[in-house]
């Protein structure tokens, strides 16, 4: 085989290799988000919505005013709010009541909508945060 | 021309073995460290964490350098509370102290085999950072303290230069605001005005400021500048506070920050080196209207270039190079002493992962959940589809100011 086409080759594999890793991507993520599953600080409190540990889908941290609208939706008029902390306590759920700013990759993580033990809220702007939400997620991080 | 069989072959094998071998080299030799940093650029920030936790252990002379990447890996990923720990163990070390006998031992060796103990606006960045991310977490008291010591540290080789962090000012300035220290709030974002006068948020604070003083004159003046710079006006037409509104930030931080070269004249010595990137600026759109632009508040190359550091580096060197020659003259060091001790070759070592920019884009919104989307531009205002982002889910609430904190990146969000 001549020396050129030897060459060529090296230089066809080279271009596709560069074409492969830059400059080719096009985002083509859709601006219409799918509906909202799980409530949580950050996107503010759908009404209605029961708290995750009683079975809902608000994982909003508790505090007497969240307590205050879920009684005004009749929902656990038998709890207190301090009954709702320990019932996370005892599920060993953490809250942002504990720490914040994990992203739920903390050892009590993921998310407890992804089967792990954090309801810390979290970060906006992530690709973590949107599946939260949305419920949509391909795998379970642990 | 016919080529023998043999010679054919020679060079076929010739020529598979050397690009094999490179290529398997290329593969083969990287640390968890230069992994960890390629993985970063391919926005493959988890796969990048697990690389530079690998190096989390490894108390060597990079350490760091392996801190403050790995803090903004997981600030990028959105895990403040470790990004936080990795600045502090950056910035500790950095601190840190160095005894009289480690000094010694420091002065002996080459500039590539010291311990790196970090750049002045490495120091600037590390708290930079550490304020966005208490702000983030919503201590606006650790915020303060934060920002004050990035521009303590922002030392400046000339005196024009110390203190011009923008981004720490403008963010003093917000939180002086919350507090009810107007005066303070006002001399914050003037700083803001002098160092960036194209900056248009700054001009519109200091117009809102001036004109809770009634100072309604000159408040006209300033909130003139603020319309001249932001041609979206995306903080209004007036200062009239509509209350019913909620305000957003978003801050960008963009592009590829500075590398280190040696300098082409003085070997010895190393020099900062702008990054090229593409993307210019950020176009945003909260679903589906345009709200308007991202803004430079500062050049981290510029604050790099500006740090001062080389009367430093000139002493160290100095001194360095005497303590060379001192050890030469020590009878069985003499002759290995270029083997032992290195050469006099500049330290090109730099924080890998930090941005070129940081732009803030800041709106007044009707309170809810959005989704937002940033279109990035070139310098020749064309589009770069590649690093178009959607965020969904950003929430905007009534009398609550809401900081997004964003990265720019080629393929952010490919899968």
């Amino acid at each position: 085989m001549p020396i050129f086409l030897i060459f060529l080759l090296l230089v066809i594999t080279s271009v596709i290799f560069y074409c492969s890793t830059t400059g080719t991507f096009i985002n083509t993520k859709s601006i219409h988000a799918p509906p909202i599953q799980y409530c949580n600080d950050a996107t503010g409190h759908i009404p209605g919505s029961k708290p995750w540990i009683l079975g809902g889908t608000c994982c909003c941290t508790p505090s007497a005013e969240l307590m205050e609208q879920y009684h005004k939706d009749g929902i656990a008029l038998d709890l207190t709010y301090e009954d709702l902390v320990r019932m996370y306590r005892e599920a060993g759920i953490t809250t942002d009541l504990d720490h914040k700013g994990c992203n739920n990759m903390c050892d009590h993580g993921p998310h407890v909508v992804k089967g792990g033990k954090c309801m810390c809220t979290p970060t906006p702007g992530t690709k973590n945060f949107e599946e939260v939400v949305s419920g949509v997620f391909e795998t379970v991080d642990k | 021309m016919h080529y023998s069989k043999g010679l054919k072959a020679f060079f076929f094998w010739f020529l598979l073995l050397t690009f094999g071998t490179v290529f398997l080299l290329g593969c083969a030799g990287k640390s968890a460290f230069q992994k960890g940093q390629e993985e970063y650029y391919k926005a493959d920030f988890e796969k990048s964490i697990e690389y530079f936790e690998k190096t989390k252990t490894k108390k060597d002379k990079n350490y760091v350098l392996y801190m403050l990447d790995l803090g903004t890996a997981y600030f990028t990923i959105g895990d403040y509370y470790e990004a936080q720990n990795a600045y502090l163990a950056g910035v500790q070390t950095m601190e840190k102290d160095v005894s009289e006998l480690e000094t010694a031992v420091q002065l002996a060796k080459s500039d590539r085999k010291k311990t790196y103990t970090g750049d002045p606006h490495d120091m600037v960045m590390a708290h930079i950072y550490l304020g966005l991310l208490s702000m983030e977490l919503g201590d606006i008291e650790a915020a303060e303290i934060e920002f004050k010591k990035a521009l303590e540290s922002d030392r400046g080789k000339e005196e024009k230069y110390e203190g011009d962090v923008c981004l720490a000012h403008y963010f003093l300035g917000q939180i002086y605001k919350e507090k009810g220290e107007l005066d303070n709030a006002k001399v914050a974002f003037r700083n803001v005005t002098e160092y960036n006068p194209d900056f248009p948020y700054a001009w519109y604070e200091l117009a809102d400021i001036v004109r809770e003083e009634h100072l309604f004159e000159e408040s006209e003046k300033l909130f003139q500048n603020y319309l001249e710079k932001d041609k979206y006006r995306s903080l209004g037409q007036s200062l009239e506070h509509d209350d019913n509104l909620g305000d957003l930030t978003v801050v960008l931080c963009l592009g590829k920050g500075p590398m280190k070269k040696a300098d082409p004249f003085l070997g010895a010595f190393s020099r900062v080196t702008p990054t090229k990137y593409k993307e210019k600026r950020a176009e945003i759109s909260l679903s589906e209207g345009i709200l308007g632009t991202t803004y430079q508040i500062d050049d981290v190359t510029f604050q790099a270039k500006t740090s001062g550091g080389f009367g430093g580096q000139l002493a160290r060197k100095t001194a360095q190079v005497v303590t060379q020659e001192a050890l030469k003259q020590v009878p069985g060091v003499g002759l290995f002493s270029g083997l032992l001790l290195g050469g006099s070759g500049a330290d090109v070592r730099y924080w890998y992962t930090l941005p070129g920019e940081f732009q803030i884009f800041r709106g007044f919104i009707a309170p809810g959940n959005y989704n937002l989307e940033l279109k990035f531009y070139d310098e020749k205002d064309k589009e770069l589809k590649g690093y178009r982002q959607v965020w969904y889910y950003i929430s905007v609430r009534k009398g609550q100011p809401s900081i997004l904190i964003l990265r720019s990146m080629l393929g952010l969000q490919k899968t």
